[in-house]
């Protein structure tokens, strides 16, 4: 459901009276948020620089421009951020479920490691044809995270603990046991560091072109069905429901556990196939690294979307951007992990954008009504 | 209104004159007037929606008056917030208590006194409170250091009024301070007031309850839609009275409806029981029967049972005893969306609407998954916006569009889309709660006139309320409940009077005109 259409107010101004720009017809309250948006971006690189002056004395102009010359305009670049962004993609779709549902699920990284070792241990063991085995490894995954996920779904409707708390605090456990996994049950013979056997080759997909992985498209498939079964489904819709409006939903007798419950598993089953993209697409066999935190960067991609579906790969192709620019960085002499700080900065501005744009909003508003 | 005169003498520690206050359309207060002497238990008695906690938070600072002036000790103040009114000596026990859990009693305490030392003196705050505790035999010298989420209902009370009392406050208001109390935490309440008071505490105390009005107060100023209907002495006043000054005059208005012949038996309870979130025994042996083609009435006070009634018709709430039948098949246990989909309906005073939601989304809150609006799973776009739209034409919602946003409706058509939304799905039975509360005068005429339709076309409408005008207006026949219990039913509406049943609604007895009929 569009929740957030802007329109005019009832009782407040007029709509034919809101400052229209005249060029495009629209009024000027759908500017607030993209001009927020550009303000955030600004601030963000202005701060930045400051500080790369401040810090290595670089030029933040040629910082910058080596940053992101080789995310967004050397061809290897490109294809190295499409690849590093099909993790994020999808654990940012489970997640986003959750959050659109008003519940808020940080498991993403744990759930992509239930989802990684459940691939790995399936995809050693089972030699199956490749029509059998692939659905049968996603298929496993998405149960295996839809459970991970669907523990604090449980503790929250039974015990009222709070999801954001339990699903933050499983990813650790998750991780560990992913860790256990990788050098005890699932270690490969005599591996030099702790990593796992390679999978069976029928169960690895093929690469596009290197590194872009076929679990790109399935990333991007992905999306719009996330989108579909939140706006134009009656689960989605009792979903947000639930989520935004729950004495509503419970007067109109929706059974709010169970669809508490639901929105959590299939989030936490969305998310754990991002760690099946890993192993199957990337990896191809399992190690400590596998989920390379894209759990946690999707939770800064879902913000950074204000979670709109639609938005939410753009975010991610723009933060992969980033990640993918940080080692450039370091030939002209600032270190990786800068792109890091970058990344932090440009969520704490879009945070501060969104006051700016409820500001500007209620400014234009009041305008109009005095107009009236 | 004849104190107002004779006010200007020293003994008046509070007074206010032409308060006013409006919230949106609804003028919760309008020119009160007002004056309290030192060392009396002043009731304020009303209705909800009487506007006497409305005043209570303006003298406390919670609410900015629109309009009045408020005098202590005859010098005129400005109270901007409750750090004012506390300045001043006058604090307040919330109806709803604001207690960390987390924290002792003392911890409690102690955060409200004015500290202006930088460590904290357990040792000496300790001894104030116990002093305090000891004083009017709070029970609480022993658990001083527990923690408060500990505590029973009744001693998180005495919590409340520690705090004020640590604060120095001389001028105590007690918010519907019985509502959250057993039964039997009652009288050593009442107790406690009274033992306040002969220690020289002033007292303001608001209640919609006549019998405790009756037994504490020295003086009793009654209010009604917003109006101080008049003050009279607690001694002297009679439960007849004050029934009569609470709601409104005297003379016979009945029904305009006409009783038909009885229709087929749709609903039957029978002996229902229901407890509360507290286990405490919330309905009692509820026994009645609905006939098709009908509307009756409850007359109930908040507090009493009306919500648990409703919650429990409905499926929202676990029945303990007893059995409810609906067109002769048990239901008592079935969900709420079987008994939706049966025909069943629930009409809420509020948070009928998702408030993100636009209006076209919220027209289908009830049914999402029924058909014409979605098939397989999927969302009907086109048959949900001809529904939306045809609701807003219907039922006269003022909306610029059906993309609004149902946060940014006024409260009346937030109440016609919802209702709108519950007769689309052609409902045989609805409850109907407190459908008008808050309402303005025309948005509560077009739900009447809706309801009244719904009756003619054969279905039977259970209207639980408090305002008897519109009770006796809408309704075939009446019941009264009063603490979980049905203690009347009206079959024949002809010739009853407001009053009478203004007597049975706070814990009258027809016959003995005045004595209490509760437990």
């Amino acid at each position: 459901m569009e929740t957030r259409e802007q329109s005019s107010l009832e009782n407040t101004p007029n709509p034919n009276r809101m400052p229209r720009i005249k060029l495009l017809n629209i009024s000027r309250l759908a500017l607030a948020s993209p001009l927020a948006y550009i303000i955030a971006f600004l601030l963000t690189f202005l701060i930045g620089g400051i500080v790369i002056l401040a810090l290595t004395g670089q030029n933040p102009i040629t910082a910058y421009g080596s940053f992101f010359a080789y995310s967004f305009f050397s061809p290897y670049g490109i294809l190295e951020v499409l690849a590093k962004s099909t993790p994020i993609i999808i654990a940012g779709a489970g997640m986003i479920i959750a959050f659109r549902c008003g519940l808020w699920n940080l498991g993403a990284e744990g759930q992509m490691a239930i989802g990684a070792i459940i691939s790995t241990a399936i995809g050693v063991n089972l030699n199956l044809p490749a029509g059998v085995l692939l659905p049968l490894i996603f298929l496993a995954s998405f149960i295996g995270g839809a459970l991970w996920s669907g523990i604090s779904g449980f503790l929250k409707t039974k015990f009222g603990v709070h999801e954001m708390l339990t699903t933050l605090m499983m990813n650790y456990v998750a991780l560990k046991l992913l860790e256990y996994m990788i050098s005890g049950p699932l270690s490969m013979p005599h591996p030099n560091y702790p990593r796992s056997s390679e999978i069976l080759p029928q169960a690895q997909l093929p690469f596009l072109q290197y590194p872009l992985n076929v679990t790109f498209i399935i990333a991007l498939v992905l999306v719009p069905i996330v989108w579909l079964l939140i706006n134009r489904t009656s689960l989605g819709y009792r979903l947000q429901a639930v989520g935004f409006g729950h004495e509503a939903a419970r007067l109109a007798g929706m059974n709010i556990a169970k669809l508490t419950l639901i929105v959590m598993l299939i989030s936490g089953g969305i998310s754990a196939l991002g760690g099946t993209a890993e192993v199957v697409g990337d990896f191809m066999r399992m190690e400590r690294n596998v989920t390379g935190g894209y759990g946690f960067t999707a939770i800064v991609v879902v913000m950074l979307a204000r979670e709109e579906i639609i938005a939410m790969p753009f975010a991610a192709l723009f933060i992969s951007g980033m990640l993918v620019g940080a080692s450039s960085l370091t030939l002209v002499g600032i270190p990786a992990a800068f792109s890091q700080i970058l990344i932090g900065l440009l969520l704490l501005c879009v945070v501060f954008a969104g006051f700016i744009e409820r500001w500007l909003k209620h400014r234009w508003e009041e305008k109009a009504k005095v107009v009236c | 209104m004849k104190q107002m005169e004779e006010t200007r003498t020293p003994e008046i520690v509070l007074e206010v004159q032409g308060i006013s206050k409006r919230f949106g359309q609804v003028q919760a207060l309008d020119c009160v007037s007002l004056a309290f002497r030192k060392g009396e238990i002043h009731t304020l008695l009303g209705e909800n929606g009487a506007g006497k906690t409305t005043l209570m938070n303006i003298i406390y600072g919670l609410y900015q008056k629109d309009a009045g002036e408020i005098f202590i000790d005859g010098q005129k103040q400005e109270i901007r917030s409750p750090y004012d009114s506390l300045k001043w000596g006058i604090g307040m026990v919330p109806q709803f208590f604001k207690l960390i859990p987390d924290l002792s009693i003392l911890e409690n305490i102690y955060l409200f006194m004015q500290n202006t030392k930088f460590f904290i003196d357990r040792k000496q705050a300790k001894a104030a409170i116990q002093k305090l505790s000891q004083m009017f035999c709070f029970g609480l010298e022993g658990k001083i250091d527990t923690e408060v989420g500990a505590l029973t209902e009744g001693e998180k009370q005495k919590v409340e009024i520690l705090k004020i009392l640590a604060r120095g406050s001389k001028i105590l208001l007690f918010d519907e301070a019985t509502n959250v109390l057993a039964p039997n935490e009652l009288d050593s309440f009442l107790q406690v007031i009274k033992d306040l008071n002969q220690n020289g505490y002033t007292i303001l105390y608001i209640t919609h309850r006549l019998q405790e009005a009756l037994q504490i107060s020295d003086r009793i100023s009654v209010f009604r839609k917003g109006k101080l209907v008049g003050s009279v002495p607690g001694k002297e006043a009679t439960l007849n009275q004050l029934t009569m000054m609470m709601v409104g005059s005297e003379l016979a208005k009945t029904s305009t409806v006409q009783n038909k012949v009885k229709g087929k038996p749709i609903l039957e309870v029978k002996n229902l029981c229901v407890t509360d979130e507290r286990g405490l025994q919330a309905l009692k042996n509820i026994s009645c029967q609905f006939y098709e083609g009908e509307i009756v009435g409850l007359a109930g006070i908040e507090g009493n049972g009306s919500n648990y009634l409703a919650e429990a018709l409905i499926g929202l709430r676990r029945v303990k005893n007893g059995k409810i039948y609906y067109r002769g098949a048990e239901i008592t246990r079935s969900l709420p969306l079987d008994r939706m989909k049966q025909g069943m309906s629930l009409m809420p005073s509020s948070n009928a609407l998702v408030p993100l939601f636009n209006v076209r989304d919220n027209s289908i809150l009830d049914y999402p998954e029924r058909l014409p609006f979605s098939r397989h799973g999927m969302l009907n776009r086109k048959a949900i916006t001809a529904h939306a739209k045809r609701i807003v034409q219907e039922y006269q919602v003022q909306t610029p569009s059906i993309l609004l946003q149902a946060s940014k409706l006024s409260g009346g058509n937030r109440q016609r889309l919802a209702l709108g939304r519950k007769i689309e799905a052609n409902p045989k039975f609805m409850i109907a709660y407190h459908p008008t509360k808050g309402l303005d005068i025309k948005s509560q005429s077009f739900i009447y006139e809706k309801l009244l339709q719904m009756k003619d076309n054969g279905a039977t409408v259970l209207f639980m309320g408090t305002d008897l005008d519109e009770l006796l207006l809408v309704s075939n026949r009446l019941m009264v409940i009063y603490r979980g219990q049905i203690v009347a039913t009206f079959d024949e509406l002809q010739g009853v009077s407001k009053f009478d049943i203004g007597v049975l609604m706070t814990g009258g007895n027809l016959c003995e005109g005045g004595s209490n009929s509760g437990n």
